[in-house]
């Protein structure tokens, strides 16, 4: 097949710009005197990051044309790259207040879009070898990310332990990949003709068939799992989240997780289609190992927050938690799972990125990023304490906020497939996924009680800085979480159309 | 536009007016004058709610809100007699409980911003007709409930501000997780569909629940497991109110978050917040799950006693004043369990006067508390002495409170325990009522002797000195007291008029109990 170009950049025009505007930006930052530095890479930066937003939204069709094997250009592509590329502006504009990238605006911008062309790519992979290609670009990208204020200790400590967990399982993934093409005989996730990965036949017979293909399938999930920040693979997280710039744990909290769950999606799907009796079966294993792994997950992120006095960390737990209630989606395998996935995290953006930027402005006015420093900020920023009281409610999942309504579409489907499959596993398992919600609110409401629940005579006194850009960012992040949460049916509806396809061919079973 | 929409959103309306307020005295204004509207509405429900049939709803209006195919959510709300006369009583205490909030003095916006709020999501879930809005109301009470005790309450405010939270949390993920059941159940159930019948309507699914449907009744369609489920998603269910109402042993938020609130969120607490638990039961619990319930009927008749006669021994206990009117609540609200669980008219109207009944005596007992402590800042039983002589007019409104809640006949009081008892004694709904309402009637002893003790320690006696300077109850808190001492005085001497508003709705429950 010889790749038609026209399509190619039709559909991919965004990681094209993204891809040429790298060397752009570095040659733009040799360019211009010393007084300069910085400014022509920044604007390079930015603008290559807005063109790719707009090629993606208005010019990328989503008819799920698969494009030289490798990528698909799908609606569940297109929505995980506008959710990469919209987290990249934040986490850019976020990193030029904070001056998280003043050591060289340049470089920061490179590693920015090289992450950002990762998490694109790993969206619309379609293929084993080229998603652990994407993978890599977007986890090497992040590492540099993470370790990008060189100077400091924590800082480096979190860019180490990245790339340390980082190398294992994505050692542990290419291993499963390697052995999953052995059994399939091909690498490609879904065929042009439609035809199933696990049903394909490979050496001897269907790939599901063989008795190591679970095993293979549960090791490329280690370096999906790590990429989500889901357990067991989540230790990394806190600990990187906390060190790195607030601009970076924002965008590794949103759209490194958004591109995993996009290829987690894909590759499950790809994985238990077919209705033979083999495939069936299989599917059925992924499904418990996916709920087992999503209850963990939860459990440990929102047990572990309960204790966390830094604010990044935790976010970052409470970010380890949401990635258990998402793969709750994953967990049924239908299309209507998928869709509760896209619509709870077009939501989870809003309120991470909200969350996270709060806590950057809080950062940079206290010099502080634990709790404390939100003392008393109810009173002294109203606009910031409601934003932030905001966040706080979607994130544990409270009405009227979009938070409930996405929490209340992964959960129905949870306890749907109880009731269709007679599973008191999974009937148990949604009531596990509800008192988390309770256990959650236990620490989101630290935020709450240090921002008003304090003591106002001893609360500090001076002005607190909080208008303009930060202001507007904030508000303009929080306002959909609760419009979301009333006008339900039009993002569903969208999330709806854009996850059609995944799941479609999967059959029965446990 | 829809009465009962106004009413709902009424004080909603009031938020954004706060958001022009200059100073505390506008803000103080635009509260009152909320609450006001909200009693003047809730008393325009009240009457439209009269002369219903059995399962009729009045003010309904039902607007499509979140369709996806066959989740179907509605804006579906509507009022019997049961839901009248609460809106009503919401009404009622919010006037009283704004005249008490006049001394709030730090952050006095968020705090009418929050009461009002407050009173939205408590008018909203009792006119919710539709599960899913039911869930969205209940829940936006929490936050408000939150601040208000977390902001404006005593030492302890932050420990029971978190704890009430937490608690009525745990409680309502159980709800979600029976409404997430149903829906599936019934979405998936032809016969459910065949009949037009809406997954999130209350009164579609209590329709469907009536029509006998085996062991699952409503969940008949979950599957192999459905008898199983159904067991515990009422339970479940009951969980949920059973945290609100309280209902031992859920029950330990209340005395903390009665003791750390202020005088006027006490007020709200006790006399509405409570009630929504015994109306979610009464309006969900109960009717979608008749087969179920008949089975649970004597477990609940049980902790309806274990309520009564616990809450009334720790009452005793108690040397604050308002510790122990907190755990007569807990007491008194056991009636109303009792009375559920007998199933009989007698039972329930019992029941739901004590609802309505406990909601102006206590509402007014958490006043009288208030006057005293704003005077002495403490409450403690022993230290207080002969101030009936001191302040006669504040010293007879509390005393009329306290016979009132120990059930002394022409005060309203009595009625629903009296009804409670003798619905309950008759019973032939589960084994064993006899005996139980028999060991309940032993509260009665208890109740009397706290409420006694606490009169003779605080009213009569020796004047304490140090309270000679007390000036008896000002203008504005007699006119809070009155407000609810007027249905007390009125209901107890005839309770007719209340009984005919809500004696329909008793009727719709009681068609499944054949």
């Amino acid at each position: 097949m010889v790749p038609d170009l026209g399509n190619l950049l039709g559909r991919f025009g965004a990681e094209t710009v993204l891809a040429l505007a790298i060397p752009a930006i570095l040659l733009a930052d040799l360019v211009g005197g010393r007084g300069r530095r910085g400014a022509n890479a920044t604007a390079v930066g930015l603008l290559a990051l807005v063109a790719a937003l707009l090629l993606v939204l208005f010019q990328g069709a989503a008819d799920g044309a698969i494009l030289t094997k490798l990528l698909v250009a799908d609606g569940l592509a297109k929505v995980f790259r506008v959710l990469a590329i919209g987290t990249g502006i934040v986490a850019a504009l976020a990193a030029l207040r904070w001056g998280d990238a003043e050591r060289g605006r340049a470089e920061f911008f490179v590693c920015l879009l090289g992450a950002v062309l990762g998490a694109c790519l790993t969206a619309a992979a379609n293929d084993l070898a080229m998603l652990y290609i994407a993978i890599e670009t977007l986890s090497i990208g992040g590492y540099l990310l993470a370790g990008f204020r060189k100077a400091r200790v924590e800082g480096s400590e979190a860019a180490l332990k990245y790339v340390i967990f980082g190398a294992v399982s994505s050692g542990a993934m290419l291993y499963g990949m390697s052995l999953l093409y052995g059994f399939a005989g091909t690498a490609t996730l879904t065929t042009p003709a439609g035809a199933s990965f696990a049903s394909l036949e490979g050496a001897s017979g269907a790939a599901a068939g063989q008795p190591a293909f679970l095993v293979a399938v549960v090791l490329v999930f280690a370096g999906l799992a790590y990429k989500v920040a889901a357990a067991p693979f989540q230790f990394w997280c806190p600990d990187v989240y906390e060190g790195a710039p607030t601009s970076v744990a924002a965008f590794l909290a949103v759209a490194s997780k958004g591109a995993g769950f996009a290829a987690i999606l894909r590759f499950v799907g790809a994985v238990t289609a077919g209705t033979t009796p083999d495939v069936t079966a299989t599917a059925g294993d992924v499904r418990v190992i996916l709920l087992v792994m999503a209850l963990l997950t939860m459990t440990v992120g929102n047990v572990a927050a309960l204790r966390q006095n830094n604010a990044k960390r935790l976010l970052a737990y409470s970010a380890i938690a949401h990635a258990g209630y998402l793969l709750l989606g994953v967990a049924v395998t239908t299309a209507e799972g998928a869709t509760a996935v896209v619509f709870y995290m077009a939501v989870y953006l809003f309120m991470t990125l909200g969350a996270f930027y709060m806590v950057g402005v809080v950062e940079k006015e206290t010099g502080r990023a634990d709790i404390d420093a939100f003392e008393g900020l109810g009173f002294r920023a109203p606009v910031l304490g409601v934003c932030m009281a905001v966040a706080l409610v979607g994130l544990t999942g409270l009405p009227p906020t979009a938070g409930f309504v996405g929490k209340y579409f992964l959960l129905q489907q949870v306890f749907e497939y109880g009731g269709a499959h007679d599973s008191m596993l999974f009937f148990w398992g949604g009531v596990i996924a509800l008192l988390n919600t309770v256990v959650s609110l236990g620490y989101y409401t630290r935020f709450l009680k240090a921002m008003y629940l304090c003591d106002l005579e001893r609360m500090p006194k001076g002005p607190f800085r909080f208008a303009g850009v930060d202001k507007g960012l904030v508000v303009a992040l929080t306002v959909p979480v609760l419009v979301f949460g009333v006008a339900v049916a039009g993002l569903y509806d969208v999330a709806s159309e854009l996850a059609r396809g995944i799941f479609v061919a999967v059959g029965g079973g446990r | 536009m829809n009465l009962l929409t106004i009413t709902i959103f009424l004080p909603a309306a009031g938020l954004l007016a706060l958001l022009f307020t200059k100073d505390c005295k506008q803000a103080r204004w635009i509260g009152m004058l909320g609450a006001l509207a909200t009693f003047v509405l809730s008393t325009f429900v009240l009457f439209k709610s009269v002369n219903l049939d059995p399962g009729e709803y009045a003010l309904t209006a039902d607007v499509a809100w979140i369709t996806l195919g066959k989740f179907d959510v509605h804006y579906r709300i509507g009022v019997d007699g049961l839901s009248g006369i609460l809106i009503f009583l919401t009404g009622l205490l919010a006037v009283s409980a704004a005249l008490a909030s006049w001394s709030i003095e730090k952050g006095t916006r968020g705090y009418w911003a929050m009461f009002l709020l407050l009173h939205t999501g408590i008018i909203g879930t009792f006119a919710s007709l539709d599960l899913f809005l039911f869930y969205v109301f209940w829940e936006v009470m929490l936050l408000p409930m939150y601040f208000l005790i977390g902001v404006w309450g005593g030492p302890r405010r932050i420990y029971a501000a978190i704890k009430f939270f937490l608690y009525t949390l745990f409680g309502s993920i159980f709800l979600l997780a029976g409404i997430l059941v149903i829906y599936f159940a019934v979405t998936s159930d032809p016969a459910f569909a065949a009949k037009g019948y809406n997954a999130f309507s209350i009164p579609d699914l209590t329709a469907y629940a009536q029509q006998a449907r085996g062991g699952g009744g409503i969940l008949a369609n979950y599957g192999a497991n459905a008898a199983l489920v159904a067991n515990l998603v009422f339970w479940g269910m009951f969980v949920a109110f059973a945290v609100k109402v309280p209902v031992f042993p859920f029950h330990t938020w209340l005395p903390d978050a009665h003791v750390e609130a202020p005088t006027p969120i006490s007020v709200i607490l006790a006399g509405i917040l409570l009630k929504l638990g015994g109306y979610g039961m009464l309006r969900i619990n109960f009717p979608f799950f008749p087969g179920v319930m008949k089975d649970a009927a004597f477990w609940i008749g049980l902790l309806g006693v274990i309520n009564i006669v616990y809450g009334a021994l720790v009452a005793m206990a108690q040397t604050d004043f308002k510790k122990m009117v907190a755990y007569s609540s807990v007491s008194h609200m056991g009636f109303c369990l009792l009375g559920f669980a007998a199933m009989t008219p007698e039972g329930l109207n019992g029941a739901i006067l004590q609802l309505f009944n406990h909601g102006t005596i206590s509402g007014l007992l958490f006043l009288v508390v208030g006057v005293v402590y704003d005077r002495a800042h403490h409450r403690d039983l022993n230290r207080f002495g002969g101030l009936l002589w001191k302040m006669p007019a504040y010293g007879t409104i509390a005393m009329i409170a306290m016979f009132a809640s120990l059930g002394l006949p022409a005060l309203s009081g009595f009625w629903g325990e009296f009804l409670a008892f003798v619905g309950s004694y008759k019973t032939d709904y589960y084994e064993g009522a006899k005996l139980i309402t028999l060991i309940a009637t032993s509260g009665l002893v208890f109740t009397a002797a706290y409420y006694l003790r606490a009169i003779q320690r605080v009213f009569l006696g020796k004047l304490n000195p140090a309270y000679e300077s007390f000036p008896d109850a000002t203008r504005r808190e007699r006119v809070a007291m009155i407000a609810l001492l007027v249905p007390t005085i009125f209901l107890g001497i005839y309770p007719k008029p209340l009984i005919a508003v809500y004696q329909p709705a008793v009727d719709a429950i009681r068609l499944f109990v054949g």
